[in-house]
């Protein structure tokens, strides 16, 4: 499961992360119990510093998605909210509308935040 | 013997530092790995040069600059940085694959490890307890008593040599897993989990044999030494013929382990640069960032 960030981007970076790692724990693609990458791990592949990983991780963790305990690691922490198939479908939907548009992943990124706030 | 090893050092220093200027994602790898066996290979000079100048000291120089050696070296592996990681893309993917150190280690490896460590053991156990002391008191002697008349050699390895190569075990072990806790933090070269998997237990497994060679070394050197035994056995046997056959033998493996080792190091500097094999290519993938998708 790959993850990609874009240090040019205007999005932070431990925000690339984040968003990145709760759409999959959101999608189930990172399933309830899954260990994620210990922090020096990610920070090295992703040639970044390990506090901007852990910034990600202590994030997530605030918002209930993941859990980190001694000896264990940091894993993916069992979660009430499910995105169900109509949701999924409706993100499809959207997706292939932007292309259409001619937009590209992190525009239509911001409009959805733009909205959402 | 130490002039080759110092040259040897020297061709792996110009070879390590020939990988900083290349842009190979391999390279920074090539670099450290070269550059600790250069470290290994001075080491073992300065164990020989210790040797040569104090000849009080007995040869012990030569039973610790394998372990101790080697183990600065994987020291130095774990800690050096990445000369030649030049230019970082801005755009950057990683695998949420996590990695730990017991996936790279095969299990003929671990065993092996496991009956090499305990060969140096018993070897060092069944030196000391037959070894006597010689005329300066250290147990670096083997005498032999009978019908009034009794015979000593020397050197034999005793406690004398035993005990410290035995002290480099735990300096070894230390050595091996801070190297390897490195192999598991190195940065992906692809983003393929299956080949950054087999590139890191190859990696491992380079790591694993140099242990083999320093362990090797010393088993070496103890059988070689066991011979000695032979000597004063030989001079109180009606018949010594046989046990100076059996001495010539004992020595003999001792030399062939010692060759066995030096093999042993030519392969894993050759497995280094067999890495790209390893990947199937240049397979360094990246997936289109999603930044830059239109």
């Amino acid at each position: 499961m790959l993850i990609t960030v874009d240090v040019t981007s205007p999005i932070p970076v431990f925000e690339q992360l984040r968003e990145q790692i709760a759409a999959q724990i959101m999608l189930g693609a990172l399933p309830v119990g899954e260990r994620l990458p210990p922090i020096r791990q990610l920070a090295s592949d992703l040639a970044l510093s390990p506090g901007t990983v852990a910034r990600s991780y202590t994030a997530l963790e605030a918002a209930g998605m993941i859990v980190t305990m001694r000896g264990q690691g940091t894993r993916v922490a069992p979660r009430d909210r499910v995105i169900d198939a109509d949701l999924n479908a409706t993100a499809d939907a959207y997706l292939q509308a932007g292309r259409k548009s001619g937009l590209g992943l992190n525009e239509l990124i911001a409009l959805l935040r733009a909205r959402h706030h | 013997m130490s002039m080759t090893l110092f040259i040897g050092g020297w061709l792996l220093i110009a070879f390590s530092s020939s990988f900083q200027l290349r842009s190979s994602p391999l390279s920074p790898t090539y670099g450290r790995l070269t550059f600790m066996l250069a470290e290994f290979l001075f080491v073992l000079t300065l164990g020989f040069g210790l040797h040569d100048q104090h000849p009080e000291w007995l040869g012990l120089p030569l039973f610790i600059a394998p372990g101790a050696g080697l183990a600065f070296a994987l020291i130095i592996f774990s800690t050096s940085g990445d000369g030649g990681r030049k230019k970082i893309s801005p755009v950057r993917s990683a695998n949420l694959t996590t990695r730990t150190v017991g996936s790279y280690l095969s299990r003929s490896s671990r065993r092996k490890l496991a009956l090499l460590t305990a060969g140096v053991m018993v070897l060092v156990l069944l030196g000391g307890l037959t070894s006597s002391p010689d005329d300066s008191g250290f147990h670096r002697a083997f005498s032999v008593h009978g019908a009034g008349r009794s015979a000593t050699a020397s050197p034999y390895p005793g406690w004398f040599y035993g005990v410290p190569l035995l002290l480099t075990l735990p300096l070894l072990a230390l050595g091996i897993w801070v190297a390897l806790r490195r192999v598991r933090l190195l940065p992906a070269i692809t983003t393929d989990p299956a080949s950054d998997a087999r590139w890191r237990a190859s990696l491992a497994e380079v790591l694993l044999s140099t242990v083999e060679i320093a362990l090797l070394c010393g088993t070496a050197g103890m059988v070689f030494g066991f011979a000695t035994a032979f000597s004063p056995l030989a001079s109180l046997s009606q018949d010594p013929a046989p046990l100076l056959v059996v001495q010539a033998v004992i020595r003999a493996v001792g030399l062939a382990l010692g060759i066995w080792a030096v093999v042993l190091f030519i392969r894993s500097t050759i497995r280094v640069f067999r890495f790209r094999r390893v990947l199937d290519g240049r397979n360094y993938s990246v997936p289109i960032p999603a930044s830059r998708e239109r």
